[in-house]
Parts: structure tokens; C-alpha cells; sequence
């Protein structure tokens, strides 16, 4: 009886353990499999999202719209956004197919004005005014800077429930930066239970309390609407718990996922049902075999513990006397064994998985109910008699299977061999093998244990990710079209603005020039302050080389920078004193004029040199200072700043101004980007951007609005290869020497010959080609410089001639062009020299052509 | 030696003697406008701007016009509306009905005019500075025209077409001056923005001078 007891006892929790284990098992491959399939689907639709805002985005930039839009007439304004929509909106010729494609075209659109109202189109004479839903496509709050997605309920013109989904793109004044309204364009809802999803996938939306899933009956939808809500309810509070429903009787699964989380537009859930009958049923069956195992097992106990007390009820008395504890543990062990055997018959036979085993030869010895299913036959024994050769009777090709068997039985083992199979109604199938060659060590014959898995849902489903992925490829082409269009209108329009981005420059650079030219004529008493007047002249020069490096930036407009670029050393605090003195007319006079008091602070700390080019550098700081000054109105404070931060210095150019939005911020160093409106270009922080780039350094900007802007800049110290810029050389080590001069322009002729005298050079001069050569031929000289564009003798022609004569001869070659020539192509000149040319670079010509003839 | 004299003198009596002659009036005075938003600036040039869906020039100006029901000429008027460093020159035109104007481009870059509004309806299509004829149209209806350029965003322009032919545009003081005008009872009005247009009635006297300032 205790033996009984036991055995039952052992049963019960065998049951208990196989069936939860079970249970839990199928649950989870449940939730797997259905998130995967539920984050594909929301993939595809996030894809398919992106390309519709940007659409929208674009459309909303456009001139056109802009300008209907600012025209109050209605009509009009329908009338030319429609010939700009062309593009986006569905035609009703086009074909009412459900891909990718199809919903990418808006169904209608609409108008909002400044005030967030829709503006109603005009509708034909008679026609019923507009529909209640038609007022609610604008987003409720007013007009917001950012792109808002809504879905709306609606009726169609047959009275059905749709959804749509719209999508409200705030129309913006580039000059003022005003929302004047706004465009929606309508959209048919992304279906996540299209095609491509399995059966068992039910989804629709949820909006405004109610759900929308059309294939469902109105009374099912109100009776589950609780349970939805708290499904929704979950997903708002983040939780995981799982809510499952009834649905055509069958338990459904819900996940919902927010589609608007960031919209003024009420909040939309996509909700999703996945149904449970298969997992329930996959679980029912898996109980039913535990509990036949179980009884049979039970049983089984029974008669065994019946037998045992019945026929050996003495030797067992005396062994229960002796070792009644071990005998138990006996019992056990068989018991778990039986279990063991019948658990593992029960996974044979009821395996998802073909099971089968075969003769090195591919012949049948076993299979499995799965297996013969797959293959379309009524049961195992079926296959393995009819089947006598699997090679013809089940593959495609036949020499897969050959294949299979030989990889086994030299490889030993194989997984996820692939091959096309011919079920025994003529049906194709994918199927996925894995085997194993086994060698019996009693006897040593090798069987081949197998399994195969049908594939051919996974292979289909593959294809039809290669289709939505075609079409998504398709989509991305268009958008690079737009894109590519909208590079080339702002390819146009940079033509257009360049020459004012380089008056702007220009301007700029001719500020301190104007004014302290002025301020010099003005009071003569500076005139007789030598030091004062000198710094004034000074600033004046440094404005006019930053001038003549604006029209030699021109070059970069169409070519990059050269790679032999020198960068010298430069001292930054050096460089930053003359920033503000060179800004000093504008910050100081021209905004006290205006009535503004403007202070400009530096905070330097002294660092050591960095490598760069200076007057680019300069101009950096000057067009820093210059938004700053522009930043703030009413006046404020400019604080420049230096400190070192690692192997960098850093700068920091600060204001107390007005500051700039988040949005500003970030685009405030594209090209053409200007809040100025008339008076800027939006090339200045570009080209500081620009310059810092080519400083291998970078650029951070602070700022909030109201609280002012900080521009902070980090560039690295100058490595030991930089030249070191130690100033003019100094004249004593240039010998004194015999130059001839060649040049038209009476000025300039003089102007060199005097830069020369001062350095104790003896000059003679001649007025054009001819006159040189004459000259050359009549003195002796050590160094001869020519301008280049001369009436009669260009001065490469005169330097041919003199090289022929004097091979030796060093020889300068000076043009108004100097950036844009290539030393190269004037093989009879020794150093090609930029005009106008400063003093010390006229000694670093010389010192040059010495060096080189 | 006494014909350049002789010559000058002719042409001011003539002048002077055609105002006396024919009666006309003349009304000077000042439009109050509305302060400028935008900081002074050296060179008076001004813009069309848009605010709030007002449309008004930067620094304002006004439109100063006699209006009463005059006869439409009998060969069209002819104005310009050039494009100039990017901007319309000059941004706000007055012209009476059925005026065409020409828009030539004298920027070296295409610009495409186009306007949406109700009085005209039109598109010029890209064109350079070398394009002949000079592209014009014709304003047959009396309103407010808003020009942009579909290439230059930032480029707007009025031209303000009128029933008469007596109008002139104020100063950016909102000084004016129109003269020529028959002797009779009128509304004189001046047109500020798309918002505001002042008026009063005046009577002018044959070859007298009225002093009106508004409002």
C-alpha cells in the first residue's frame, strides 16, 4: 500500500514539473515569435514614416506655397498648392493597391492658419459644407516650430469608419522666422496586417477612446473596449504585463505601441491581437500526453507494487526488514526511468521536427509523425513503405539528398542544410536538415540520425522582405532625387548671393580702414602723436591685407585649399589685442551712435603659439566680434577669453546679447543661414567655421536665448615644424645690389624703387619691356624685377630674352594674379610674386631668387 | 553764348505758364507713419516686409493719391520694376490701371517673378538679364500686387495699381507733394500698409495750393 502511495505520489510530481515546464516553454516561444514579427511590421512603418515627413518638410519650404499662403484668397491658394502637390498627392487613376508605394501619396490637404484654424477649401456651389473631422486636422495649441503626426476619425464617401493619418508641417517666413501657418497633408494609415504579416495578426488603432479595426463587429469592439483600455493604460505607464482579450472565442494577445508620444494631436495607439488558439492548442496537446503518460505509468506502479506483494511477499518482507529504504530508492530509480523512455517516445512522436533515422545507404529505418506530415503522408509506416528512395521520391534534385548523405557520413555532422523537397501531392517545400552519423558501439553499424524543419513560411517570407525592401529602395531613390534638386536650386542661389557674401567681407575689412583714415584727417593733433598715429596706420594696414585676402579667398569658392598650405606660428593673445582694435569702430562708435554702450573685456592667459594662417585666424575673431556687437542692441559686455586646455588653446568670444534658440544654434553654421534678414549674408560663421575646420580645430556653441551666446573655439599648439614667423628679417643681411625694375605703373615703379633704396639697394628703372631690356643690356645688374603685364614686352617675354643672354640672372616676376598662377609655366623667372607686395615679402623674393639662379 | 540761357528760361516760363494757364492745384503736406522697426540706416533704400500678414515697406512710406473716377488713357502707361542686387527697385510702385510694367533683370544671376494675387495673376519663368523683350504685363485691375521671386525667397515687391492717375509716394518722413491736379471735390487717401489707407476730403481751388497733412 505505502508502495502504492509512493508510486502515485512520484507520478503527481513528475506531472506537476513536465507540465509547467511545458506551459512556460510554449509561452515564451510565443512572445518571441510575436515580437519579432510586431517589431518588423514597425520597422517597415517607421521607414515608410520618415519618407513622408521629409516630403512634407520639403513641400513646406517651397517659395510658392509660401507666397499662396500670404495671399488670403482661398481659391488661389488651393488652387496653386495643387499644381505643387502633384507629386505627392494620389491621383485617382492610379491604382488602389496596398503596398509601400501607394502610401506614400497623401489622400487630401489642408491649410492652417497663424492662428492654427483650418483654412476650408472652396467648395463647388451647391456641394454640403465641409465635415466635422475636416476641422479637427490642425493640432490643437497654436502654431508650434516642430512637425506634429495626428490621426483623425473620418467618414468616407460611402459613410465608413477611416482613419486618417496627417502629418502638420508649420510653414516658417525664412527672413522673420514667423509661422504663418501650416500644411497637412493627409495620409492613409500605415496597416501593420498587411500581406506580409501571418494570419493570426489582427491590428488596428486606437484612438480617442474608441478602437478602429473595421473587420471586427461593433458589438465585439465595444465588449473588448476595457480590456484595451488597460492594455493602453499599461503602455502609458510602462509597464509589461500582458492583457489578453476574448475574441471570436479565442484568447488574443494585446500589444499596443503609442504612434503620436510627442504630438498636440490627440495620442494614437497602434493595437495588435495575436491570437493564442494555436499556443493553446500546441499546450493542450503537450498536457493530454503528459497526463496518458502519466496514468499509464500509473498503472503500470500499480501492478508492479501489486505483483511484488502478491508473488514475493515473503522474500519481500524480509528484505523490507532488511532494507525497506533501499528497496524504495529502487522503485524510484526504475520508475524514472520508465518516465525517462516514455518522455523521450512522447518528443519522438510528437516533435514539431521531422525525426527520422537512415541506413548509410539513405534508406528509412524510422520517421516520425512530423516527418511523414511534412512529406504529405498519412503516417510514418506509410512513408517508410512507400518511400524506398528518398533521393527521387522526395527531393528536387535529387543529388541534394546524395549530397546530404555524403557530407553525414564525412563530416559527421551537418545543420541547416537547405534543400527543395516534393511532397507526395506534388507540393513544393523548403526544408532545413540537420543530421548526425552515429556509430553503434555493440555492433558497429552506422545509422544517421536526422531532423528536418519546414522552411518554406521563412523562405516566402524572405521573399516578401526583398519586395518591401525593393520598394523602400525605390522610396530612398526619390528622396535622393528631391534632395538632389533642392542642392542644385541651392547651388543657383549661392551663385546669386556670393557676391554679396564678398561685398559683405569686403565692408567689413574696410571699416577700420574708413574710420581710422578718417580719424587721422580729422584731428590733426593725433598726427603729431607719432606712437598713436603709427598703431592707427598699422591697423589701417592689417585691415587692408585682411581686405586683399578677401578677394584672394574668391579662389575658394570653386577650389580647395592647397595641401602645401604653411601655417606660421601665431601668438594668439597678440592676435586677439588686434581683433579688438580692429573692431574697435564698430563696437565702440558706430554703437554709441546708435545708443548702445558696448564693453569688450579680455581674459588672457598667457599660452604658448599655435600653427595657423594668421589673417584667416583674425578673421575669425573680427566676424565673432561682429555678431556679438550685432547680438546685442541695447548693449552689453564682450568678453574674449583665452585659456589651455591639454595639447589646445581655447577662446572663447562671449556676449551678453539676445542670444539664440536651439534651433538657430544648430544651424546657424550652415552657408546662407542668417537671422539678419537684409543686412547679413549667413556666410560669416560659416567661413569661421570653415577656417576652424582647417585648423584641425573645433568650434562649440553656447547659448540661450536671452542669456547672450558663447562661441567657444579649441586649436591645437603648433608642433615643432612650424615656421616661426620672427618678423621682418632684418635688412643688414642682404648685401646691397644692382636692381633693374621693370614696370609701367609710375606708382608702383616708385614705390619699389624706394622699398628697395631703404634697404640700400641700388636701382634703376625702366618704364615698360623694351626699355628694360635696353637698359640690361647697357648696365650690369645682380637682380632684375618686371612686372608682368606690360604694353609691348610682357615681362615673361622680357625674362626669356634676358635669360638668354644671362642665364644666371635672377630674375622676379611680379602680377596682380600672383594666386592665380602657376609658377610652372614661367620656367625663365625665378620666383613668381603676388601684387600688391609688402616689404618683407619683397626681401623674401629676393633672398628666394638669389638662392635659386 | 546767351542760347543755353535764353533756352532754360523758355522752358521754365512755358512750364510755368502751362500750371497757370490750365488752372491745376497742387496739395503738399505730411503722412504721419508708423515708426520704423529696424535700426536707422545710412542709405534710405527700404523693403517690403510681412508682418502678421500686414504687408508695409521698412522704413514705412505711404502712397499719396487723389482718387475720383478718372478716364483710362487712351494709349497704356508704361513703368519698370527692376530687379537689382537681389531686390525689387523700387520695392513699392504705385501705377494707375492698365500700366504695363516691365520687369527687367539687371542682376547677372535668373530671377523668376511671379505673384499669386487677386488683381494679377502671373509668372514670368527664369530669365537672365540678356532676355528681349523685357517681360511686362498688364494691370487691368485695381489692387495690391505682391511680387516674389521663386529663386530668391527674401524678394518681395508691391505694385499698387490705382484708378488714377494722380499719385505720388511719400518720402520716408512721409513728406509729399502732388501737383498737376484739376480743380474740384476729392477723397485724397494715402495707403500705409494692406491695413491702413487714411483719407480726407479735399477741395481744391484752381491753381492754389492746399497744405494737408494726415491724419
Amino acid at each position: 500500500m505505502a508502495m502504492m502511495l509512493v508510486v502515485m505520489g512520484i507520478t503527481a510530481v513528475a506531472l506537476y514539473f513536465a507540465e509547467r515546464s511545458v506551459a512556460s516553454d510554449v509561452q515564451r516561444s510565443l512572445r518571441d515569435e510575436f515580437q519579432s514579427e510586431i517589431s518588423y511590421l514597425l520597422g517597415v512603418h517607421e521607414a515608410l514614416r520618415a519618407a513622408l515627413t521629409e516630403r512634407c518638410r520639403v513641400l513646406a519650404k517651397s517659395v510658392r506655397i509660401r507666397a499662396a499662403l500670404e495671399e488670403s484668397d482661398v481659391e488661389d491658394l488651393y488652387a496653386v498648392a495643387t499644381v505643387e502637390l502633384r507629386d505627392v498627392l494620389h491621383t485617382k487613376d492610379e491604382p488602389d493597391d496596398e503596398t509601400g508605394i501607394h502610401t506614400l501619396r497623401a489622400r487630401f490637404f489642408r491649410f492652417v492658419d497663424a492662428h492654427g484654424a483650418v483654412i476650408p477649401p472652396p467648395r463647388e456651389p451647391g456641394a454640403a459644407a465641409g465635415e466635422e473631422w475636416e476641422t479637427r486636422l490642425a493640432p490643437t495649441g497654436g502654431a508650434r516650430a516642430e512637425q506634429q503626426i495626428g490621426y483623425v476619425r473620418a467618414t468616407d464617401a460611402e459613410g465608413r469608419e477611416v482613419i486618417h493619418e496627417v502629418i502638420a508641417t508649420p510653414i516658417v517666413k525664412t527672413d522673420t522666422g514667423e509661422i504663418i501657418g501650416a500644411i497637412v497633408l493627409g495620409f492613409k494609415p500605415v496597416a501593420l496586417d498587411g500581406k506580409h504579416a501571418s494570419s493570426e495578426l489582427k491590428s488596428g488603432l486606437w484612438l480617442e477612446g474608441l478602437l478602429h479595426l473595421p473587420t471586427l463587429a461593433d458589438a465585439t469592439r465595444t465588449a473588448i473596449g476595457s480590456e484595451v483600455a488597460r492594455a493602453i493604460s499599461n503602455v502609458s505607464r510602462r509597464t509589461r504585463r500582458n492583457v489578453t482579450v476574448p475574441l471570436d472565442g479565442m484568447p488574443h494577445l494585446i500589444f499596443a505601441q503609442p504612434l503620436n508620444p510627442d504630438s498636440q494631436f490627440p495620442r494614437a495607439y497602434h493595437v495588435c491581437f495575436y491570437s493564442l488558439a494555436d499556443a493553446l492548442a500546441r499546450q493542450r496537446k503537450v498536457q493530454w500526453q503528459i497526463l496518458g503518460s502519466a496514468a499509464l505509468l500509473l498503472l503500470g506502479g500499480l501492478i508492479a507494487s501489486h505483483f511484488v506483494s502478491v508473488g514475493f511477499s515473503a522474500p519481500v518482507e524480509r528484505l523490507a526488514v532488511d532494507s525497506a529504504k533501499n528497496l524504495a530508492q529502487r522503485e524510484r530509480a526504475e520508475a524514472a526511468l520508465v518516465l525517462t523512455e516514455k518522455r523521450y517516445r512522447s518528443i519522438f512522436e510528437n516533435a514539431v521536427e521531422g525525426i527520422f533515422l537512415l541506413t548509410p545507404e539513405g534508406r528509412f529505418l524510422s520517421a516520425n509523425p512530423a516527418l511523414a506530415r511534412i512529406c504529405g503522408y498519412d503516417s510514418p509506416a506509410q512513408l517508410i513503405a512507400e518511400v524506398s528512395d528518398p533521393a527521387h521520391q522526395l527531393y528536387v534534385k535529387p543529388e541534394r539528398f546524395e549530397e546530404f548523405i555524403r557530407c553525414l557520413a564525412t563530416e559527421g555532422t551537418v545543420s541547416g542544410f537547405e534543400a527543395e523537397a516534393m511532397r507526395k501531392d506534388g507540393r513544393r517545400i523548403w526544408l532545413s536538415q540537420n543530421g548526425r552519423a552515429v556509430r553503434d558501439t555493440g555492433e558497429g553499424t552506422l545509422t544517421l540520425e536526422c531532423t528536418i524543419d519546414d522552411i518554406s513560411e521563412r523562405k516566402q517570407a524572405g521573399d516578401a522582405l526583398l519586395v518591401v525592401n525593393a520598394e523602400l529602395e525605390k522610396a530612398l531613390d526619390d528622396l535622393k532625387q528631391t534632395q538632389q534638386q533642392i542642392i542644385q536650386q541651392e547651388r543657383l542661389r549661392a551663385l546669386g548671393q556670393m557676391a554679396s557674401g564678398i561685398a559683405h567681407d569686403f565692408n567689413n575689412a574696410l571699416v577700420p580702414i574708413l574710420g581710422f583714415a578718417e580719424l587721422l584727417q580729422l584731428n590733426s593733433a593725433i598726427l603729431d602723436d607719432r606712437p598713436t598715429a603709427l598703431k592707427y596706420l598699422e591697423i589701417i594696414q592689417t585691415a587692408a591685407q585682411d581686405a586683399s585676402s578677401v578677394v584672394a579667398r574668391l579662389r575658394e569658392f570653386y577650389r580647395s585649399r592647397d595641401h602645401h598650405e604653411k601655417f606660421s606660428a601665431i601668438d594668439l593673445t597678440r592676435l586677439i589685442e588686434q581683433a579688438v582694435s580692429l573692431t574697435r569702430p564698430r563696437w565702440k562708435d558706430q554703437a554709441q551712435a546708435g545708443g548702445a554702450t558696448i564693453e569688450v573685456r579680455t581674459e588672457l592667459a598667457p599660452i604658448p603659439a599655435i600653427a595657423g594662417d594668421e589673417s584667416a585666424l583674425r578673421e575669425v575673431l573680427t566676424n565673432l566680434v561682429f555678431n556679438a556687437v550685432d547680438a546685442m542692441p541695447g548693449g552689453g559686455t564682450i568678453t574674449l577669453r583665452t585659456h589651455q586646455l591639454g595639447g589646445s588653446a581655447v577662446i572663447e568670444v562671449a556676449d551678453t546679447g539676445t542670444g539664440m534658440s536651439d534651433e538657430v544654434r544648430q544651424r546657424c553654421l550652415e552657408p546662407f543661414f542668417s537671422t539678419k534678414g537684409d543686412r547679413g549674408t549667413g556666410l560669416g560663421l560659416s567661413m569661421v567655421f570653415g577656417i576652424i575646420q582647417r585648423h584641425s580645430g573645433m568650434i562649440d556653441i553656447r547659448s540661450e536665448p536671452g542669456r547672450g551666446t558663447t562661441f567657444v573655439i579649441t586649436l591645437p599648439f603648433a608642433q615643432s615644424s612650424v615656421t616661426t614667423h620672427a618678423g621682418p628679417e632684418p635688412a643688414e643681411a642682404m648685401r646691397s645690389l644692382r636692381v633693374l625694375v621693370v614696370e609701367d605703373e609710375p606708382q608702383v615703379r616708385e614705390l619699389l624703387a624706394a622699398s628697395l633704396g631703404a634697404d640700400g639697394h641700388r636701382v634703376e628703372l625702366a618704364a615698360h619691356g623694351i626699355d628694360g631690356l635696353k637698359r640690361f643690356l647697357d648696365g650690369t645688374f645682380d637682380l632684375v624685377l618686371t612686372d608682368k603685364a606690360m604694353p609691348g614686352m610682357s615681362g615673361d617675354q622680357l625674362a626669356s630674352a634676358i635669360k638668354q643672354i644671362a642665364p644666371k640672372m635672377p630674375i622676379i616676376l611680379l602680377t596682380g594674379f600672383g594666386q592665380f598662377l602657376n609658377p610652372e609655366d614661367y620656367p625663365d623667372v625665378n620666383v613668381v610674386a603676388p601684387k600688391p607686395i609688402s616689404i618683407p615679402a619683397l626681401r623674401e623674393a629676393i633672398a628666394t631668387a638669389l638662392r635659386a639662379a | 553764348m546767351h542760347l543755353p540761357h535764353a533756352l532754360a528760361s523758355l522752358i521754365a516760363l512755358a512750364s510755368l505758364s502751362g500750371a497757370v494757364a490750365r488752372g491745376q492745384a497742387v496739395i503738399e503736406g505730411r503722412v504721419a507713419l508708423p515708426k520704423s522697426k529696424s535700426a536707422p540706416v545710412m542709405n534710405k533704400r527700404y523693403q517690403v516686409v510681412t508682418k502678421a500678414g500686414i504687408i508695409a515697406t521698412d522704413p514705412p512710406v505711404a502712397v499719396v493719391y487723389l482718387e475720383a473716377s478718372f478716364a483710362r488713357p487712351a494709349s497704356p502707361p508704361k513703368a519698370q520694376m527692376a530687379q537689382k542686387d537681389l531686390m525689387f527697385v523700387t520695392p513699392l510702385l504705385p501705377v494707375q490701371v492698365g500700366t504695363a510694367v516691365e520687369f527687367p533683370n539687371l542682376d547677372d544671376t535668373y530671377h523668376n517673378i511671379f505673384s499669386y494675387s487677386k488683381p494679377k495673376r502671373f509668372d514670368l519663368g527664369r530669365y537672365l538679364p540678356t532676355e528681349r523683350p523685357i517681360p511686362s504685363q498688364l494691370f487691368d485691375q485695381p489692387g495690391l500686387v505682391t511680387l516674389h521671386c521663386d529663386i530668391h525667397e527674401h524678394m518681395r515687391g508691391i505694385i499698387l495699381v490705382l484708378e488714377t492717375p494722380h499719385f505720388t509716394r511719400s518720402d520716408t518722413d512721409g513728406r509729399f507733394r502732388l501737383t498737376g491736379l484739376p480743380a474740384g471735390r476729392y477723397t485724397l487717401k494715402a495707403w500705409i500698409s494692406s491695413k491702413t489707407t487714411i483719407e480726407r476730403a479735399v477741395e481744391l481751388q484752381k491753381g492754389s495750393t492746399l497744405h494737408v497733412d494726415l491724419p
